[in-house]
């Protein structure tokens, strides 16, 4: 307790220990914002504390998985009796996720830092040139959507989720207008604001629906009442899941709100584009992870697992479709690989019907929801490796030719061969053709799709039109990959890409290939066990116990008391205001 | 089983020859680094001919049991058994195994892998005088990842392990097609890539349904387990998936995945655009192990698997075939390109193979497979035959050539072999293949429809002999042209090339037991067996 405040609770430093990679972060944030005044705008320095920052940000956070898997309390919420639901907590599956964006936000530095290079060398040169002189603003924005989207997989709190997707998002959408002299990107911009700005407010809306329903804006918490309470009828809880649902769908780009997305990722800077394209998603997903993970020990969703199941499915479908469909006409390689971004958020939701599958009766799923969460693991790992190397390659193109439309690609097998072949080897992993990457993770997605399909036969619907979707979209891959090594003009220069996005590129190329091969095997392992800790790792203090107004321990009761009662023309106990 | 190194080094030492090719620094010596290894697979691929040696173990009825085992897969050699990947944990985890071997089915292939492609690497050799010449590096290197692909095709025994190289040996093939190729390169390119890939990936549905279809226990990517093993077979006969029932569902999935490749009409447009718009020694390859691919995936996986559904499906299949000879054939009259002519064909040349198949009798099984081979090396003859006169007109029009066997009588020599194989000639390759699907069909007991089909079939013999006759006289035999005559006859790479296939398909028609059915025909046998006791 703060002795000043007596009445204010403020965590201790055992507590806040836990939570060092955002407060490196947020240190670092203050530290690019401060330096500029003390050391002058040099763009290139600030860069570097930046991606200092970012390395401790790591460092923390590997210190801070061994602790929590030693069994520290990661959590962040209020003495009181009984222990109330944690605003913030750190636990591994959190602490996975943060890794994971933590790692792509140092690539994106990276990246930053190549592009800087080059645009020294373009200064003054029309349509080539790039603002540099916004490196300070700029790294401010990129870590602030970084720390909201590490907040956003670290709570099951409503308002504690919705003000992290803000912190991710506001950045975001200054972030893609970084170039000012850019009219696409201030439309992207404006476009992202627009979406973001409705989506919130129908989140914000299915969170007051929540909120009003439950009295409560801790998931879990809900997620235990309605053990007392069959939702299948009420329609207020699936309203405000839905809006819930909206917010999260904007996050991962998943159809219908997936229209800002090409957009955006056209008009924003190449590597604002692979940010959003990849750390974005994947927030976006940890949390639908949680939110699922959250309903999926209530039994008294059983009944609706099917339905919910069916939801998830259609959707990843769509997507998937709807991407791959799109990207067949595009003619930009960012706007391409936009769309295939959108596909692959649908395949990686496919992970998500899995456990939506697997949710309601624990028993007769067995490892279901480990398999699901180990497919998403692999496929987030490989995703990440796939488009920072595409998104890299198309970046050096794109810095040297001043556009990234198709026909600056044109015999990039003979103006770069060292750019060139490694985008192909990314754009074939992309397909998920092997001997690479990118077939080790859609084989393991469609292994727990199939495993899956043992309790619900009709799930090998979406292992079919996950496996005819590769088909399809191997023609717009295939696109970029005939206009470098099909097609060339000898009239074009060669290209000259600096070395550090080389050594960049190439490391992707030579991951995905190990990861299709020697490492196909390591890669499923990992997953496996990571997701068995991530995914069931207790959480602390989360309530096993829901004291209810009659008196009567939920856990005292069968699993199968709700829909006896229902069944028998009970009226369920009514919980909340 | 008898475990063994030396496939291995058959199938992987084109990839390291192909990182050879990549650090050499001429092209020159990427050529030489090229046919040499080529050279040196085919030459290791001889080497298993010690397990497969009739001469040694004489002819009775023990001597095959000796060789072939008694039962299917129960007899593999120079097998490699690794664990590859581990699906799951603990005690209810299944393993993805680097499995390879050599048996009866796979034994000729292989061979005829190595012996085309070292013969096609040769025909490479003049690849600085093609139109498009740059690259030759990145063309050796792809050539040989292609070797190794196809290579692995042919020996996994792994449902997994066969799919990977199924499809690895799919991207050196675009490049090749797309980089090297005709005018409409890109099209056919990505015709060729997009047609397969389809067919692929329902391959991969039924790599999985495979997988989760058998008992809890059993599950395995084994193809040689999943065809004998009484408990799996038992669930895939009665199993359904999503209300359909599974066998037949499975086994229409696969037949469309191999019968792209193969291909069946009427999944075959791509393979006219692919053939005349590849370079020569890719359509050599193309037409001499790519399409067998399709049917050895057929008697691979398909029937001994699902020996049931090959029955229900016999009567469709059996018309598809008969479709592919007589439409092919009459394809192949109607063309004037004379790549295009060879391309269809070999449409038609595979409608027996597929015929010989789906009547399901040891005899068609062997009729089929001596067609596999024979048309592979008859059907690469033929294609560089094509190449050889392109290289001198520049040009493909069969009306505009005429009595080229008097510019270039070496040449017109090999070629009428090679036509002449190709047509079904007695003595020579085709004849023998031909001949064997029309008795097996006509003789076989369990269809009412076999006899008509195969008077339908034979008519198909006929229509062949119209077309390359036709063609023959038009190219090679009439007035001798005022264009053509400065023409120099084959050179000495053209006639090596040339010469040892040319032998080879009059061996295989002069003495067709001991040349090849000796080495296949015990494993055939055992997948008829598998049949019959299936019921």
């Amino acid at each position: 307790m703060n002795p000043l405040t007596p009445n204010t609770w403020l965590p201790t430093a055992a507590e806040l220990r836990l939570f060092a990679p955002e407060l490196i972060l947020i240190a670092t944030i203050v530290a690019v914002l401060v330096a500029p005044i003390l050391i002058g705008r040099r763009p290139v320095a600030v860069a570097f504390l930046a991606l200092a920052g970012v390395l401790a940000g790591l460092y923390a956070c590997g210190a801070v998985a061994v602790q929590v898997g030693a069994g520290a309390q990661g959590v962040l919420s209020p003495p009181a009796e009984p222990p109330l639901p944690p605003m913030l907590m750190a636990d591994r599956f959190s602490l996975f996720f943060k890794l994971f964006l933590l790692v792509t936000l140092a690539a994106i530095v990276w990246l930053w830092m190549i592009g800087a290079g080059q645009a020294q060398r373009w200064a003054g040169v029309e349509n080539r040139a790039r603002p540099l002189a916004a490196g300070p603003e700029f790294f401010v924005l990129l870590l602030t959507s970084a720390l909201g989207m590490m907040l956003m997989v670290g709570s099951l709190n409503l308002l504690v989720i919705l003000i992290a997707i803000e912190t991710a998002s506001l950045p975001s959408y200054a972030l893609v207008a970084t170039d000012k002299r850019s009219r696409l990107g201030a439309e992207a911009s404006l476009k992202y604001v627009m979406f973001g700005a409705v989506s919130t407010a129908i989140m914000a809306y299915g969170i007051s629906l929540l909120y009003g329903r439950f009295g409560t804006l801790d998931l879990s918490t809900i997620a235990a009442q309605i053990a007392w309470m069959p939702p299948a009828a009420d329609l207020v809880f699936w309203l405000g899941l839905l809006g819930l649902g909206t917010g999260i769908a904007f996050k991962v780009a998943a159809v219908p709100m997936h229209l800002w997305c090409p957009d955006v990722f056209e008009g924003a800077p190449i590597e604002v584009t692979t940010w959003l394209s990849v750390a974005s998603k994947a927030a976006g997903l940890g949390l639908l992870l949680r939110v699922v993970e959250a309903f999926s020990a209530s039994a008294a969703l059983s009944d609706a697992v099917v339905p919910l199941t069916w939801a998830v499915g259609v959707l990843a479908s769509v997507t998937c479709t709807v991407g791959n469909l799109a990207a067949l006409r595009q003619e930009s390689v960012k706007r391409i690989l936009a769309y295939s971004s959108i596909a692959h958020a649908g395949y990686m939701l496919m992970a998500g019907a899995i456990l939506v599958a697997a949710s309601g009766d624990a028993a007769a799923h067995g490892d279901l929801p480990r398999a699901g969460m180990a497919a998403l693991v692999a496929y987030l790992l490989v995703y990440v490796t796939m488009n920072v190397g595409a998104f890299g390659a198309t970046a050096l193109v794109a810095w040297q030719t001043g556009s990234d439309h198709l026909s600056s690609f044109t015999g990039l097998g003979r103006r770069a061969p060292w750019v060139a072949l490694p985008m192909a080897l990314c754009l074939f992993s992309l397909v998920g053709l092997p001997p690479l990457g990118g077939f080790a993770a859609k084989w393991f997605l469609l292994v727990a799709l199939g495993k899956a399909a043992g309790v619900h036969p009709w799930l090998w619907v979406l292992v079919t039109v996950a496996v005819l979707n590769t088909a399809l979209s191997l023609y717009y891959y295939v696109r970029i990959i005939r206009q470098m090594y099909l097609t060339d003009d000898d009239a074009l220069p060669p290209v000259r890409a600096p070395g550090g996005g080389l050594v960049m590129v190439n490391a992707c190329a030579v991951l995905l290939l190990l990861l299709g091969t020697l490492w196909f095997s390591p890669l499923g392992q990992r997953a496996g066990r990571l997701a068995t800790h991530v995914f069931y790792s207790p959480v602390p203090a989360r309530p096993q116990e829901v004291p209810s107004p009659t008196g009567h321990p939920p856990a005292a009761l069968p699993a199968e008391a709700p829909r006896m009662a229902l069944s028998a023309g009970h009226t369920p106990p009514y919980h909340g205001k | 089983m008898e475990y063994g190194n030396l496939l291995n080094w058959v199938i992987f030492s084109p990839t390291i020859a192909a990182a050879v090719c990549l650090v050499t620094p001429r092209v020159r010596a990427v050529k030489i680094v090229a046919v040499v290894a080529t050279g040196i697979t085919f030459l290791l691929s001889l080497g298993l001919f010690r397990h497969f040696a009739w001469w040694a173990h004489g002819q009775d009825a023990q001597a095959t049991l000796n060789v072939f085992g008694a039962g299917y897969g129960q007899k593999l050699y120079e097998v490699t058994k690794l664990t590859w990947i581990t699906l799951g944990q603990g005690a209810g985890a299944s393993r993805i195994e680097y499995f390879v071997g050599l048996d009866g089915l796979s034994f000729p292939l292989v061979v005829l892998t190595t012996f085309i492609t070292f013969l096609a690497c040769l025909a490479s050799w003049n690849i600085e005088h093609w139109k498009i010449s740059r690259g030759a590096r990145g063309y050796f290197c792809l050539f040989l990842l292609l070797e190794t692909g196809m290579l692995g095709v042919f020996c996994a025994l792994d449902f997994f392990l066969f799919y990977i190289f199924w499809e690895v040996m799919l991207l050196p093939m675009y490049f090749l097609i797309g980089v090297w190729g005709g005018p409409r390169k890109e099209y056919a390119a990505i015709k060729f890539f997009i047609y397969t890939l389809a067919g692929s990936v329902l391959m991969l549905i039924v790599l999985l349904a495979f997988y989760f279809y058998a008992p809890a226990g059993m599950r395995t990517f084994n193809l040689i387990e999943m065809a004998t093993n009484a408990g799996i077979q038992e669930a895939y006969r009665e199993a359904t998936f999503l209300g359909w029932r599974f066998a037949p569902l499975m086994f229409v999935l696969l037949y469309i995945g191999f019968a792209i490749k193969v291909p069946v009409f009427p999944f075959h447009t791509w393979l006219p655009d692919a053939h005349v718009e590849a370079p020569t020694p890719i359509s050599m390859i193309l037409a001499g192990i790519l399409l067998k691919m399709g049917a050895y995936g057929l008697l691979r996986i398909s029937y001994p698997i699902l020996p049931g559904a090959g029955e229900w499906a016999a009567y469709g299949l059996a018309i598809l075939g008969l479709v592919n000879i007589i439409y092919g054939a009459l394809c192949a009259m109607a063309q004037t390109d004379f790549k295009r002519l060879v391309a269809y064909s070999s449409i038609s040349h595979m409608g027996f193979v597929l015929l010989g198949i789906a009547i399901m009798t040891p005899a068609g099984l062997q009729g089929a497979m001596f067609q596999v081979i024979a048309h592979g090396i008859s059907s690469p003859m033929c294609f560089f035959l094509v190449g050889v006169i392109y290289d001198r007109a520049h040009h493909r029009e069969i009306n505009r050539f005429g009595g080229l066997w008097l510019t270039m009588p070496v040449y017109g020599s090999l070629a009428t072999l090679g036509f002449f194989a190709s047509l079904g000639l007695p003595g020579l390759c085709g004849f023998i293949g031909e001949f064997w699907v029309l008795i097996a069909t006509f003789s076989a007991p369990q269809w009412w429809w076999a006899k008509p089909f195969a008077v339908i079939a034979a008519t198909g013999v006929i229509l062949t002999a119209g077309y390359i006759l036709w063609m023959i006289q038009r190219v090679y035999l009439g007035k001798q042209r005022e264009e053509y005559a400065g023409f120099p006859d084959s050179s000495a790479r053209e006639f090596a090339v040339l010469a040892p296939m040319g032998v080879v398909a009059l061996l295989l028609g002069i003495l067709p037991d001991q040349s090849l059915f000796r080495f296949m025909n015990g494993t055939l046998h055992q997948i008829a067996d598998l049949f019959a006791s299936h019921g």
